[in-house]
C-alpha cells in the first residue's frame, strides 16, 4: 500500500498531494482495524519489531499523520483556515524505532 | 511583581502600570523598530539555542543561526563534557564551517576550505601544509557564552555579556517548575520549523495569550478544552518573574461531548498516561502546578525574548521565535513525550503531534493575518483585552531593554 512510507516529511508529503478523497479512502480502509493493528503490533518490542511488520507499523504511521484531517476536516489536506502553510513546515526531529534497528 | 490569581479584579487593576504600556502596529512593522530589537534586546540578552540533552556525548553538536543577527553558532559537547558555542567562522578567510543544519558527532570540526581543523575546545590544531609564520594559538575558533538551565540551553552574543546569565534568569533560577524531569526523564520528540510572514512578536503571541482558543482553534482544540464554566479560557494563574512570564490553564474535566473520531479515540486508548489531550488523566510530575490550581491543566512558560515551555500532565513542548526581518520570523516547535513502551504508545504520540502541527498551523495562520492588517496602517494601536496581558508585560521588558 502506498501510504506505508518510512518517515514523517515522507507522510506530510502523501497527505500533502492527496485528495481529500483519497484521505477519506485510506481512512477508511484502515480505521476499522485500528485496534487489531495495535494489539498485533504491541506483541512486539518497539525496538526489535521484526522486518516483516515494518510495513503495517508505517500505515499505522500514516493514519496517525492523517487521521485528525479525515476525521475534523473531511479529507481536507490542510486545516481550512491555514490553507497554504502546510506544505511550508519542515520536519527536523522526530523518533524513528525501526531505522535503529538496522 | 507576582499576584498569580486575580479573583474579582481585572489583570490591568493589579498591575495599572503595565494597563499603560503602549502596544502599536509600528512595534510590529517598522524596519526601524525592528533594527533595535535585534542591536537592543537579541544582541544584549540571552537566546535560546537548544537541547543540551541532543548533545550528550563528547562531539556530538549542532549548529544554531539567527538570521536577522546573521549570527551561526557551534554548539558543542568537548571531551571534558562542557557544552561550548563559537561562532561557525574559520579563523583563516571567514568561511563557515558547518551547514545551517548540521547535526551529529565529530572528534574535530574541519573547514572544508583550506582543512584547517579545530578541536572540540575551538583550539585551532591543524594548518594543512603550515607555514611557520601563521601562530596557531591565536587563532582557535571565537566562543560565545553560554548559558545552561535545566537543559535549556542559550547564548549570549556579547562579547562581555552586561547582563549575566543568572541576572538574566532572575526568578526563574530557583523556580519549583525547575523540578520538571527535563534531563532525567527519556523522552522522545517530533519537531519541526516553518518561516511564516509575520514578526515575531506577533507570533510569539499566540502561544502567550489563550483568549483566541475558542475562536480562532473552534475546529480543533477548542472542543477538547471548552468548559461551560470558562468558555474564554480565562487563565487560572499568571505570574510575572522579571523578565519571563507564565500564563496557567485550568482544565476541567470535559462535560461535553468532544466529537471525537476512531482514531482519535484509539490514540486515547493506546496512549497510556503519556496523552493529556482529550481530558484523559493527567500524569504526575515534579514541578508541574506551582500555584496548586485545582483542575489544573498546563503551565506556560514565556521566557524572554525568543523561548517557550508548555508544561502539560504527561508531554510537554517548546516554541522558538526567531525573528528574520520585522515581517517574517521562524517558529520552531518541538513537543516531548516519554519514550514509548510499545506501538501503540507510539501511535498516540505520533498522533499527538499530528494535531499538535494542526493547530500550530492555525495559529500562525493567524499571524499572518495579524501582521498583514497591521500594515494596512489602519489603526496605530491595538487594544489588548485584559487577559492579553502577558503580551503588555513582552512590549514592556523590550522598552526597558532599548531603553536602558
Amino acid at each position: 500500500m502506498d501510504w506505508a512510507l518510512p518517515t514523517n516529511t515522507l507522510r506530510i508529503q502523501k497527505r500533502l498531494a492527496s485528495s481529500p478523497e483519497e484521505i477519506r479512502e485510506f481512512y477508511s480502509a484502515i480505521t476499522p482495524m485500528i485496534d487489531p493493528i495495535i494489539e498485533h503490533l504491541n506483541q512486539f518490542p518497539l525496538d526489535k519489531m521484526p522486518q516483516e511488520q515494518h510495513g503495517l507499523f508505517n500505515l499505522l504511521m500514516a493514519i496517525a499523520e492523517v487521521g485528525i484531517y479525515a476525521e475534523w476536516f473531511n479529507g481536507a489536506t490542510e486545516p481550512p483556515i491555514a490553507a497554504g502553510l502546510g506544505g511550508k513546515v519542515q520536519m527536523r526531529w522526530e523518533p524513528q524505532p525501526l531505522a535503529m534497528q538496522r | 511583581m507576582s499576584a498569580s490569581t486575580n479573583g474579582q479584579k481585572k489583570w490591568f487593576e493589579i498591575y495599572p502600570e503595565l494597563s499603560k504600556t503602549a502596544v502599536t502596529a509600528e512595534q510590529h512593522i517598522s524596519e526601524g523598530h525592528f533594527a533595535r530589537e535585534i542591536s537592543e534586546v537579541f544582541r544584549k540578552t540571552w537566546l535560546f539555542a537548544g537541547l543540551a540533552t541532543d548533545i550528550s556525548n563528547p562531539g556530538d553538536h549542532f549548529v544554531r543561526e539567527f538570521k536577522a543577527l546573521k549570527a551561526s553558532i557551534i554548539l558543542v559537547r568537548g571531551t571534558d563534557s562542557v557544552i561550548r558555542a563559537f561562532h561557525n567562522v574559520c579563523r583563516h578567510r571567514c568561511a563557515k564551517l558547518l551547514p545551517p543544519d548540521a547535526q551529529g558527532c565529530k572528534p574535530a570540526i574541519t573547514c572544508e576550505f583550506h582543512g584547517w581543523s579545530y578541536g572540540l575546545d575551538g583550539r585551532l590544531l591543524g594548518v594543512p601544509d603550515a607555514d611557520g609564520v601563521l601562530q596557531k594559538e591565536e587563532l582557535g575558533l571565537v566562543p560565545i557564552h553560554v548559558g545552561v538551565w535545566n537543559g535549556f540551553v542559550f547564548v549570549n552574543l556579547q562579547q562581555e555579556p552586561k547582563e549575566s546569565f543568572q541576572s538574566w534568569l532572575g526568578q526563574m533560577s530557583d523556580h519549583p517548575m525547575n523540578k520538571f524531569p527535563f534531563m532525567e526523564t527519556e523522552w522522545e520528540s517530533w519537531g519541526w520549523r516553518l518561516e511564516v510572514d509575520a514578526n515575531w512578536k506577533v507570533v510569539k503571541d499566540l502561544f502567550v495569550e489563550t483568549y483566541h482558543v475558542a475562536f480562532l482553534h473552534r475546529e480543533t482544540i477548542d472542543r477538547i478544552y471548552t468548559s461551560p464554566s470558562n468558555p474564554y479560557h480565562h487563565f487560572a494563574a499568571i505570574d510575572f518573574y522579571d523578565k519571563h512570564h507564565k500564563g496557567t490553564a485550568g482544565s476541567s474535566p470535559p462535560t461535553h461531548d468532544m466529537k471525537l473520531g476512531a482514531i482519535a479515540k484509539a490514540s486515547v486508548k493506546w496512549g497510556g498516561a503519556s496523552v493529556s489531550r482529550f481530558g484523559k488523566a493527567k500524569q504526575a510530575a515534579p514541578g508541574l502546578n506551582p500555584n496548586g490550581i485545582e483542575n489544573w491543566g498546563l503551565d506556560q512558560y514565556g521566557m524572554f525574548p525568543n523561548f517557550n515551555v508548555h508544561l502539560f500532565g504527561g508531554l510537554w513542548h517548546y516554541h522558538l521565535f526567531e525573528p528574520v526581518a520585522a515581517n517574517r520570523c521562524v517558529w520552531e516547535n518541538r513537543i516531548f513525550f516519554p519514550k514509548s513502551k510499545n506501538a501503540g504508545e507510539f501511535f498516540a504520540h505520533a498522533f499527538s503531534q499530528s494535531l499538535q502541527v494542526v493547530v500550530g498551523l492555525e495559529d500562525l495562520a493567524a499571524a499572518e493575518r495579524n501582521q498583514a492588517g497591521m500594515e494596512t496602517g489602519a489603526t496605530p494601536n491595538l487594544a489588548l483585552h485584559d487577559q492579553e496581558i502577558q503580551l503588555k508585560f513582552m512590549r514592556k521588558t523590550i522598552a526597558d531593554y532599548m531603553n536602558a
